[in-house]
């Protein structure tokens, strides 16, 4: 972290010509087709390090007259202690809606749209953020708003009490669809005794109150814990010196979260007990739901590129993805069966699902598992090609927006990528060969250490029998 | 893939700048206009190009006049199947030799028609009740569906799977999909910049040689789809029972998805059909929004669209609801509560739908709005609660609809009555200009701020062009809202939100009274 300003300029001018000459070598309908070359320099994020600790990125785009400004804390519900569970999204809600310094929230939203400001709060696991959507001339309105919000929310009960109905509702909702019962049975499994595998009950809301989470807005207000993103047009806008009020004002006595995140070393050390089982989530739906995951290393792993480069070819390129192609090109048996390898600061998850009609679960997953056993020894030069042509030439996707772009910024700080993470990324991709795919995918043993969660009709039982021994629960029970 | 409509967005905006003149609201259109170009080919085929600079990227969005809203009965949930198809290739994408293949995906549709016919008689037997017939229709189906497994297999000897999506994804595409709504269908990509030509190319040989192979492969897939989407789902059969009950025999009556015994009978020929019928240049339109120079962009456009020629599209006219009994569906499913209100109304680009869109605003924006303080903070009778005014579509009649999701403990009786009660107090106590002019400033921000994305620009502008015939409509609105004034907004609610006329639809436990 740098104290004086400078500007954070990649000049990266992303070799797109190159490709175009490969895709000319195999004749198809593009064949012959001149591809003009694309020269571009990346927009240039400006920093700053603030006097109180946090740290200012800027991106601008005057095109339009009207700019965004996020305040990112470090931690999310990756904060939450058991005695906890739910209290971020309570107080994301809780802010959002009970006004601020004596105003009540019906007053704010009527000022705010009044000016059209948008104010918004987002929770998410491993980050917490405010945020202010206004066109330029109202940057003192809106700054105000959001800085009374911070600093002076009223955080009501009578409100509070309609925010926790919402959520119990939210909790009777969850079961509606199979894919969301799978993907939280998994994380269940994998994360067990961790935040990360606890899933929110009705008992967890109505532990929450207002001493809570006023306690835990305090302890989220420590400047060293922040990175400002500001992007749109905000020349001439007095970002930094109302910011620097804003944290001058943070409580002094704050105490950072403490993240108890699981790192990828403890993970596998514990063994998990449902490596060699199928568990089947009785539930009565036309269309099973089906997902297997196994754990990877952190986003900042140096086997981070293989094994992204690996999952586009797997399950993640979509229709250029052996999952899509046999499960459902070739078979018709789903409409989707796709692979993410998704990472965190501590860890990651490889998962490869699809949702088929009840008559085909066994042979659908039968299929998968066949894919998932196949793929460390059999991935195929023109595979590779593709994976890396796809995943370079898209790189510019990453500069599509201003906000975007810091977003992801804000993404490779948390997770601690490297230095000039993505004028490295590249190269890194183009070096990449089938055999180091192949060794970090065996590496971290997918498939054998793949954990399977069905949902579907308990009848299924004694066909997935016969592919591994079943542990039969219901959505809303505790993992045995 | 989605099938749900576009909610079509709304410009206001007579006092954004309340102390500001009302000029620099103008200036921002004038600027974003000057970066639009639109042409429209000989052969019909219109053209709408947007120059964004701020990254090296285009998005490129292709919308068609024809939907689910275009079919028959006997071929519901075909344009959705048609827009599958789609991706299958052409003549020279997606087959290693088409004058080897064709004969056999001629041939294996054929008989996988053949085997459909002995599939319809056997079931029709069943039903009546008719063993030997039975026996015989299915024992000639499984027959058929043998000879069409044979045909298949040699018919995908000769293809590349996905080539389509193997091109795009080499020339660094993102967002590669389609979706199909009642009124439209639409195709889309995001890529370089510099790909221009490549999706000109790959997407001219779409409109000219498709040959929708692997039919009754993908048609399994589609069957999967509806059972993700509706049959699994509660909202999802509720929405489309909902309809049906509504409209009966209209264009919007039909299951957008088709039925199941609908989908599992949709053949290739009914598909070539549609698809000869309605994809046509000039029932479509192109967007490309992005780092494009306009004399550049419409060259490439122009070699590869103009070669196609118009043809005659059926005439198709706006049909209105037919007025009956109000309709109270109740359906008994394992779900989340959802209840539905709904009224008729005019489409757009009608006067009255645009007071509408306001309306909707003004009653379920956020927080500050009516329906919100009324049914989740003060009488606490549901958890949330949402318009949307022009349901399912916009090229006919369509419906103004209030979802909500009832709190716990609280019942559908109690949702309805307080919605009811705060039409009632609108139409009695009015609205005042700070609530109109509030309404008016948010709905012209969220349509400002919608300009930072290629995708959202290039998806707005083609919806609006198909819609109304110009996309300038999206910029003319706010025009027109300057003059709509508080008693406008009253007057349609008295018009068409009725408290004596109005349809209902609401989950029940299974087993519920």
């Amino acid at each position: 972290m740098r104290k004086l300003v400078f500007l954070l300029s990649l000049l990266l001018t992303i070799p797109l010509t190159t490709s175009a000459q490969k895709v000319t070598e195999k004749k198809n309908i593009l064949t012959g087709l001149v591809i003009p070359p694309l020269e571009f320099d990346t927009p240039t994020i400006a920093e700053e390090k603030l006097p109180s600790g946090a740290t200012l990125l800027a991106c601008a785009d005057e095109t339009l007259p009207f700019f965004t400004l996020t305040i990112n804390f470090k931690g999310g519900s990756n904060a939450e202690d058991a005695q906890s569970i739910g209290s971020l999204s309570a107080l994301t809600q809780l802010m959002e809606i009970g006004g601020a310094k004596g105003q009540s929230g019906g007053e704010i939203a009527e000022v705010l749209a009044d000016a059209g400001i948008k104010l918004s709060i987002q929770d998410g696991y491993e980050s917490w953020a405010i945020s202010i959507t206004a066109l330029k001339k109202d940057f003192d309105l809106a700054f105000s708003v959001m800085e009374d919000t911070l600093l002076f929310p009223n955080l009501p009960e009578d409100q509070l009490r309609v925010i926790q109905n919402g959520m119990i509702s939210s909790i009777r909702q969850r079961n509606d669809r199979p894919e969301s019962i799978v993907r939280r049975k998994v994380s269940e499994i994998l994360y067990k005794g961790y935040r990360r595998g606890t899933t929110i009950q009705p008992s967890h809301v109505t532990n929450i109150n207002v001493k809570g989470l006023k306690a835990d807005l305090k302890n989220r207000l420590v400047p060293s814990n922040v990175i400002v993103t500001s992007s749109g047009d905000f020349s001439n806008l007095p970002i930094r010196e109302r910011l620097n009020n804003l944290f001058s004002q943070f409580p002094k006595d704050a105490k950072a979260p403490t993240i108890e995140d699981p790192s990828y070393a403890s993970l596998i050390s514990q063994r998990n007990p449902y490596f060699d089982k199928i568990v089947l989530v009785k539930n009565s739906v036309d269309q099973a739901a089906i997902q297997m995951s196994v754990y990877l290393p952190p986003h900042n792993h140096p086997d981070f590129y293989a094994l992204q480069t690996g999952n586009f070819i797997l399950g993640g390129g979509s229709f250029n993805s052996r999952l899509m192609n046999e499960v459902r090109e070739d078979r018709g048996l789903a409409y989707y069966a796709s692979s993410v390898a998704s990472f965190t600061a501590q860890s990651g998850t490889l998962s490869a699902a699809s949702g088929t009609k009840v008559e085909s679960v066994k042979a659908t997953l039968d299929l998968m598992l066949k894919i998932v056993n196949d793929f460390n020894t059999t991935i195929r030069p023109e595979e590779l090609n593709l994976a890396k042509e796809s995943i370079l030439n898209s790189m510019v996707f990453l500069y599509n927006t201003p906000a975007g772009y810091l977003s992801q910024e804000i993404r490779f700080r948390l997770h601690g990528m490297p230095e000039k993470y993505l004028e490295t990324f590249p190269k890194k991709i183009q070096n990449l060969s089938i055999g180091e795919i192949e060794k970090a995918y065996a590496t971290y043993e997918v498939p054998s250490k793949m954990i399977i969660v069905v949902v579907g009709p308990e009848r299924l039982k004694d066909e997935l029998s016969k592919i591994r021994p079943v542990v039969i629960i219901g959505p809303e029970d505790p993992i045995p | 893939m989605k099938f749900l409509s576009l909610i079509p967005l709304l410009l206001l905006g007579s006092s954004l700048f309340a102390e500001t003149p009302k000029e620099d609201l103008t200036l921002v259109f004038d600027r974003i206009q000057k970066d639009i170009k639109s042409i429209e080919l000989e052969n019909g085929l219109k053209v709408i190009l947007m120059k964004r600079k701020f990254s090296p990227t285009i998005a490129c969005y292709m919308k068609f006049k024809a939907g689910s809203s275009d079919e028959t009965d006997e071929t519901a949930g075909l344009a959705h199947m048609l827009e599958h198809m789609l991706f299958k290739g052409t003549y020279e994408v997606g087959t290693k030799d088409y004058a080897k293949e064709e004969k056999y995906l001629i041939t294996a549709s054929l008989w996988a028609e053949r085997m459909d016919q002995w599939r319809k008689k056997a079931e029709k037997a069943k039903v009546a009740g008719k063993e030997e017939e039975f026996k015989e229709a299915s024992e000639k189906a499984k027959l058929w569906h043998k000879r069409y497994v044979m045909m298949q297999a040699l018919a995908k000897s000769f293809t590349l799977p996905n080539e389509d999506s193997y091109l795009y994804a080499i020339h660094g595409e993102t967002g590669y999909n389609a979706y199909t709504n009642y009124d439209l269908t639409n195709y889309q990509v995001e890529l370089p910049a510099n790909r221009l030509e490549v999706w000109a190319k790959l997407e001219s040989d779409r409109l000219a040689n498709s040959v929708l192979r692997d039919f009754y492969t993908e048609r399994n897939v589609v069957a999967e789809e509806r059972r993700l989407r509706v049959d699994n789902v509660a909202q999802g059969l509720l929405i489309e029972k909902f309809l049906h009950e509504v409209y009966g025999s209209h264009p919007y009556g039909r299951s957008l998805i088709g039925e199941m015994n609908s989908i599992l009978y949709l053949n290739r020929t009914q598909a070539l059909d549609f698809f000869h019928r309605y994809y046509s240049p000039n029932n479509a339109v192109i967007s490309i929004v992005g780092d494009i120079d306009f004399d550049n962009a419409e060259a490439i456009i122009r070699k590869y669209f103009s070669r196609f020629k118009p043809k005659s599209i059926p005439e198709r006219k706006s049909v209105s609801i037919e007025r009956k009994e109000p309709v109270r569906l109740e359906l008994q499913k394992e779900g989340s509560p959802l209840y539905m209100i709904a009224w008729p109304k005019p489409s757009m680009p009608s006067d009255e739908s645009l007071k509408l869109d306001i309306l909707s605003r003004l009653l379920s924006g956020g927080q500050e709005s009516r329906l919100f303080k009324k049914l989740v903070l003060e009488d606490k009778v549901a958890t949330e609660v949402e318009i949307d005014s022009g349901f399912p579509g916009e090229r006919h009649e369509n419906l103004f609809v209030i979802f909500a999701v009832p709190a716990q403990g609280k019942t559908y009786e109690q949702v309805e009555q307080s919605i009811l009660a705060v039409l009632k107090e609108l139409v009695e106590k009015g609205i005042t200009d700070e609530e109109l002019t509030r309404t008016q400033n948010s709905l012209l921000a969220e349509f400002l701020y919608g300009f930072g994305s290629n995708a959202s620009l290039a998806n707005r502008l083609t919806y609006y062009e198909v819609i109304t015939g110009s996309y300038k409509t999206m910029f003319e609105q706010y025009t027109k809202m300057e003059n709509i004034t508080t008693t406008d907004l009253v007057s349609v609610t008295k018009m068409y939100l009725k408290p004596d006329y109005y349809h209902t639809a609401k989950i029940l436990p299974k087993g519920a009274n």
